[in-house]
């Protein structure tokens, strides 16, 4: 019996031994730079949704670290990344109340606006801009700010069909002479000049010669729609007047209203195949600059277009 | 030749027909499909004649939105509009994207309206 009781005591105190040692050898603490480059290294291979969750760990267990700004505005990137723009603004605005002078709040400026831009909020990416802006001294800076504004206006050109790219050319104008070359202004003026001196198609002449039915489609180098609009109406007009001519009045009364949503869509059509033509011809000279692709938003069912200039 | 009231008849079924996609575009959220003029193409025309469309969306679709967007006056002209144009110029000179294997036009109501319609008032607000 003495044997298995000094076993049993030798393998207790061995355990009693081993265990707390066992365990603080397993035991990990995770220190600010561990988490910070692991949440890095995951935002570098693009994985952005687990990037963000390990930013936010980050912020939430070392609050006191340096890295803190940084690693807020990684998870602002994140949602800008993952095209949560709505999010992704408000995130970049959080940064910005901080009010600290780092490069991570003056980047937050920009990317709030293109986050807003990205929405389709040109306006309120421009009001972004303007106030920082007013609350910056720094040059380059501002150069930065009315090369944005700049871009923002060329945008809503190609976007809206409004003729925004005089104010783009005022802006490219403020930017200074140190920064003029490295931005390539010229080049931006000359281009901006040419999409405003583009061949284009009068709209209201376009709608004048929709009084003959197809005239404006001709005017615009769309000769099918010409050819099908002129032949639908003058049938639908033989036909509106061959039923009254036979006093079926009902008839010809149908007919008439049938006709006149054509003809008057003839009409507009043509004012809209002219503005689609000028759209077009801007786009097309734009794009040897700034990289105007035309893309597909497919959530509004809508024509959108992305604009890229490299700095 | 139609007797006359049966003509009437038909102008009468002409405007409820149309009253009714008006009323449809009052609703809070109401889909195309409650156009009943176009609901009723949609389901019993379209599939037995076949569907020949070259553009997305489909000229029935598009109608019930324009219609939705902009009433019946201005639904009814763009979508006039829209059945003189499908397949023919705009198939070279818009957009297009493959849908169940098939080339299809892109040609959506924001294409057509972008010159008259301003659509910066739906716009969402700036965040807080």
């Amino acid at each position: 019996m003495k044997p298995f009781l000094l076993i049993l005591t030798i393998i207790f105190v061995t355990l009693c031994c081993s265990c707390p040692l066992s365990a603080k050898e397993q035991q990990m603490v995770i220190t600010p730079d561990m988490q910070f480059s692991y949440a890095d290294s995951l935002y570098t291979a693009k994985d952005h949704e687990t990037a963000r969750v390990e930013f936010k760990r980050f912020v939430h267990f070392f609050p006191t670290d340096e890295r803190l700004q940084e690693a807020e505005f990684k998870i602002a990137m994140c949602l800008y990344l993952q095209q949560h723009y709505h999010d992704a603004a408000k995130a970049f605005n959080q940064i910005i109340l901080q009010q600290k002078e780092t490069p991570f709040t003056q980047e937050s400026y920009f990317l709030q606006a293109r986050a807003f831009m990205e929405m389709g909020n040109t306006g309120y990416a421009q009001v972004v801009l303007q106030n920082f802006l007013k609350l910056t001294e720094d040059v380059d800076t501002k150069d930065k700010i009315y090369q944005e504004l700049a871009r923002i206006h060329i945008s809503t050109s190609a976007n809206l069909d409004t003729n925004t790219l005089e104010t783009a050319q005022n802006y490219l104008s403020l930017i200074s002479p140190g920064n003029a070359e490295h931005f390539g202004v010229d080049r931006q003026h000359k281009t901006l000049e040419q999409a405003q001196t583009a061949p284009q198609k009068n709209p209201v002449l376009s709608g004048i010669f929709s009084i003959i039915p197809g005239g404006g489609f001709l005017y615009c180098g769309r000769y099918k729609d010409a050819l099908v609009s002129f032949c639908l109406n003058a049938g639908l007009m033989v036909a509106a007047y061959e039923a009254f001519d036979n006093d079926n009045t009902a008839l010809g009364g149908v007919i008439t209203f049938v006709e006149t949503g054509f003809y008057t869509g003839n009409i507009h059509g043509a004012i809209t195949a002219a503005h689609k033509y000028n759209k077009a011809q801007k786009i097309t000279i734009l794009n040897r600059e700034f990289s105007l692709g035309s893309t597909l938003d497919l959530t509004n069912n809508g024509l959108g277009f992305s604009l890229n200039h490299p700095f | 030749m139609l007797p006359r009231n049966k003509l009437t008849l038909l102008v009468l079924f002409f405007c409820l027909g149309f009253a009714g996609i008006s009323s449809a575009q009052n609703q809070d959220l109401p889909g195309p499909d409650k156009n009943l003029v176009i609901q009723f193409f949609q389901e019993h025309i379209s599939p037995v004649d076949g569907n020949r469309c070259t553009m997305t969306p489909s000229c029935s679709a598009y109608a019930a939105q324009a219609i939705q967007k902009h009433g019946l006056l201005m639904g009814w002209i763009m979508a006039c509009d829209r059945l003189v144009r499908c397949g023919q110029d705009e198939v070279t000179l818009a957009p297009s994207r493959y849908i169940n294997a098939e080339r299809l036009t892109i040609d959506p109501v924001e294409a057509n309206d972008f010159w008259w319609f301003n659509t910066s008032e739906k716009k969402k607000s700036p965040v807080k």
